[in-house]
């Protein structure tokens, strides 16, 4: 099907053409390159791992550098941001550019951790700032500590003191001989200014003890605090212009900012060529190189390097039980959901693509949870522009593209089951207007008639179902397991086959239809309890695992039923929606009544509009990994990664 | 007295605040996490914002009941309940939302904060995190759904 067939080449070369080489299969993007066993071919290795994680931090440091430019230069920025687009004469960069580059790059680092440095300095002078108010009362210096006949204290008591309660703890130590100031006082405390005698330290020290004077906890300055204060404010006012100057300097370094993500970009592509070196294998002067490449340009991708280079290139098909890389190859319509299934796991060797059946169920139960044409015609109109036009990558466009259809499918949801913005057409109307304007539901009104919509829903997820059954029959049939296919998977289709056309008997009213429903179940699991056992010997351990094997129905019946969030999803986002709509239009016909209508709509619906497609993707996916892929998917595949160029800011394109 | 009255408001009440409790508990779970995780990386608030108002929602399907019975009951329309049966039918709507409301918003919002420190580590697997999130929402979706069938039909 659409599993894109691979080749497997083996190269052989020499070493003085390998950079060359390496270059251009960097640049063709083309082929996956697989780790030779050198071991097992007596070859050697190059030693890379030095290599790469010096550029490893090459890379941490330049991305360093462009986040401080960011911050202090930032670039004006679109919201889609699209790498530049460059061609492949910019693939290499000499080397005295490089270190031109990495010059500049650690100039940028080194300024940034200059200026923090300096805005640390701040920060403690500030501290110290903060600590010297409460004595900026004071005109002596602080440390001025005695006179001639004079000793004097600074210090800090707990709790408010005021000057009288201190004057009355000195009389009542009896210490007059005295001079104090209160410098600050406040519930938590107070600093003090004390000049006492010479002769009389003793007792005052005591004292000072007693009411528990600290000394105040930072270096004393030989200034009065006033002017101190002053100094480190000129020493903060001259820092921040030297962090003034640093910031210039780094917006002057900003003209720089393209070369360096240039530069971010050659130490990417550097590196990814280390990683793919890492994996040849060697001898003196030649080197082997081992990989996949899909089967189309096989031929020609050999004719072109054979031209070009000394070498030789073996095509061979790859062996059956060899763990080949897959690539997925569909249509504009299927390509979307690729992502999805290889969210989920990438396809076994047995498996074939299930993305072509997926994509169509991904699409109808998206719109049938999300059903609404009003959000669905947002959804194509924003996706839409995203998806098809130059605005991104091709490689980001995909899920725009995979939502773009979703809104198609959920545009005519919303016009089965009548529902625009909910009901705001009838509301408007009947607020605004006539009240005659209605959109009418075409196929169901899910607020009406949820049951009908709930068996509707069981029904496509019986059909979903059958589908991936199906599927296992045809794998199992392919491998030439038939018997397996019948009984193992052709039975069970033929119970649920049976009990939906019993279903339809019983729903209509037709005892016929009903008992051709009851027949065919009753054979399906006929056939089920005398072939399940088939595996073991004695005849009783046949017939018990035959019998034990209709219990699955019940895992069967719980896949089915799960379908039922179909419903419950399409009906939640035409409620939520009608809601808003009757609370926008509680404001009646008035003015105000038609603002507030309209502020409410637009915040309420793009509220609903949120959550519903979050709801409406999950359970979408929901269903096709568990319900769907758990029926005949067995996955564990390896991804085809070619050896291509994944810079960040420049995409390098092949002329 | 009317008690019919009351139970139906009674029940506006319970969907509304068991909804919202949930919801408030779920959100500040996830975004205590995410906050820590801002407060590393701020360019990761984008991607956290949704984990983190994920579990929201319980919030405003519990108010959508509230207001739908609202609109029945003769507060902001339609008639006045005026029979203890009817209220009670009322009260018993309102329940599938308001419990199941609060339990899932209170689980989701641990899957969110769990979901956040994934993000924090590898940021390319976030929408992972939110699926896993979003798979809790079902089962508030499904009591809204039975709440919301009830009143309109009552």
């Amino acid at each position: 099907m659409a599993i894109l067939e691979m080749d497997k080449f083996t190269l052989y070369g020499l070493h003085s053409e390998r950079k060359r080489l390496l270059e251009t299969l960097h640049q063709m993007e083309l082929v996956q390159i697989d780790t030779t066993d050198a071991n097992a071919l007596a070859l050697d290795r190059v030693e890379t791992a030095k290599k790469i994680s010096g550029f490893d931090s090459y890379l941490a440091s330049a991305g360093q550098a462009l986040e401080i430019l960011n911050r202090y230069a930032p670039k004006k920025s679109g919201m889609f941001t699209k790498r530049t687009e460059l061609s492949c004469e910019h693939y290499s960069m000499d080397s005295s550019e490089a270190s031109e580059m990495m010059k500049i790059v650690y100039e940028l680092l080194r300024l940034e951790k200059e200026m923090n440095e300096k805005r640390d300095r701040i920060s403690k002078l500030r501290i110290k700032q903060a600590a010297l108010l409460p004595y900026l009362g004071l005109d002596v210096p602080m440390q001025l500590s005695q006179t001639k006949s004079t000793k004097i204290q600074t210090g800090v008591l707990e709790g408010e003191w005021t000057s009288q309660r201190f004057a009355t703890a000195l009389q009542n130590a009896e210490l007059t001989a005295c001079y104090f100031e209160i410098l600050q006082s406040t519930k938590q405390q107070t600093c003090l200014w004390l000049v006492y005698p010479k002769e009389q330290e003793a007792e005052f020290k005591a004292f000072l003890r007693k009411i528990n004077l600290q000394e105040p906890s930072f270096s004393l300055s030989h200034h009065t605090p006033k002017k101190k204060t002053a100094l480190l404010e000129d020493e903060i006012a001259s820092l921040l212009k030297e962090i003034q100057e640093c910031e210039e300097a780094i917006k002057a370094l900003s003209k720089n900012q393209e070369e360096i993500e240039l530069f971010y970009d050659h130490l990417i592509l550097r590196k990814e060529k280390y990683e793919v070196l890492a994996k040849i294998g060697i001898t003196e002067n030649t080197f082997m190189m081992q990989g996949y490449l899909p089967r189309s340009s096989a031929s020609a991708f050999k004719k072109e390097l054979e031209e070009h280079f000394h070498i030789a290139v073996e095509i061979e098909a790859p062996a059956p039980d060899e763990d080949v890389p897959v690539s997925f190859s569909n249509n504009a319509l299927v390509q979307p959901v690729e992502g999805i299934t290889s969210d989920y796991s990438m396809p076994s060797a047995n498996d074939i693509d299930p993305n072509p059946i997926m994509a169509f169920f991904y699409y109808f139960f998206f719109g049938m949870m999300f059903s609404d044409a009003g959000y669905g015609l947002l959804m194509m109109i924003g996706c839409g522009i995203l998806g098809f036009s130059k605005l991104l990558e091709k490689k980001k466009q995909r899920p725009f593209q995979m939502f773009f259809f979703c809104g198609v499918s959920t545009t005519i949801w919303g016009i089965l089951y009548g529902s625009f913005f909910g009901d705001m057409i009838a509301t408007v109307s009947k607020t605004f207007g006539s009240g005659q304007l209605a959109f009418k539901p075409i196929l169901i009104d899910p607020v009406a008639k949820p049951l009908e919509l709930l068996i509707i829903s069981v029904a496509f997820g019986l059909v979903h179902i059958l589908f991936g059954l199906g599927i296992k029959f045809y794998m199992l049939w392919k491998q030439g397991d038939k018997k397996g296919a019948i009984f193992d998977v052709g039975f069970w289709m033929l119970v649920l086959v049976g009990a939906a056309i019993m279903a339809t008997g019983m729903g209509i009213g037709v005892d016929l239809i009903f008992n051709i429903g009851i027949y065919a179940m009753i054979l399906g699991a006929v056939g089920l309890v005398l072939t399940q056992g088939r595996n073991s010997k004695n005849i009783f351990a046949k017939f018990f695992g035959g019998v034990l094997s209709l219990y699955d129905i019940t895992s069967y019946v719980g896949d089915i039923l799960s379908y039922s969030r179909l419903m419950a999803l399409g009906l939640a986002t035409g409620v939520i929606a009608s809601v808003i709509n009757v609370l926008g239009s509680l404001g009646g016909a008035s003015v105000v009544g038609l603002i507030s209508y309209i502020a409410i709509s637009i915040f309420g619906h793009a509220l609903n509009f949120a959550i519903n497609m979050l709801g409406a993707y999950v359970h979408t996916n929901r269903l096709q990994y568990v319900e769907f892929y758990q029926k005949f998917y067995e996955g564990g595949g390896r991804k085809f990664e070619p050896f291509s160029m994944n810079t960040k800011y420049y995409q390098m394109i092949k002329k | 007295m009317n008690f019919g009255m009351v139970f139906a408001l009674l029940g506006v009440a319970f969907a509304v605040v068991f909804a919202g409790m949930g919801s408030s508990r779920g959100v500040g779970v996830a975004s205590e996490a995410a906050g820590a995780v801002i407060a590393d990386d701020p360019s990761k608030f984008g991607k956290l914002l949704v984990l983190q108002l994920l579990p929201g929602t319980q919030g405003l399907y519990g108010l959508i009941v509230g207001v739908m019975v609202l609109l029945n009951v003769g507060i902001l329309g339609g008639e006045p309940v005026t029979d203890l049966a009817t209220g009670l039918q009322y009260f018993a709507a309102c329940l599938p939302i308001a419990f199941g409301g609060y339990f899932s918003a209170v689980s989701q919002g641990r899957v969110c904060a769990v979901g956040v420190n994934l993000t924090a580590k590898r940021p390319e697997e976030s929408s992972k995190a939110i699926v896993s999130a979003s798979l809790i929402e079902l089962y508030a979706l499904l009591g809204f759904i039975v709440s919301f069938l009830v009143v309109i039909n009552i």
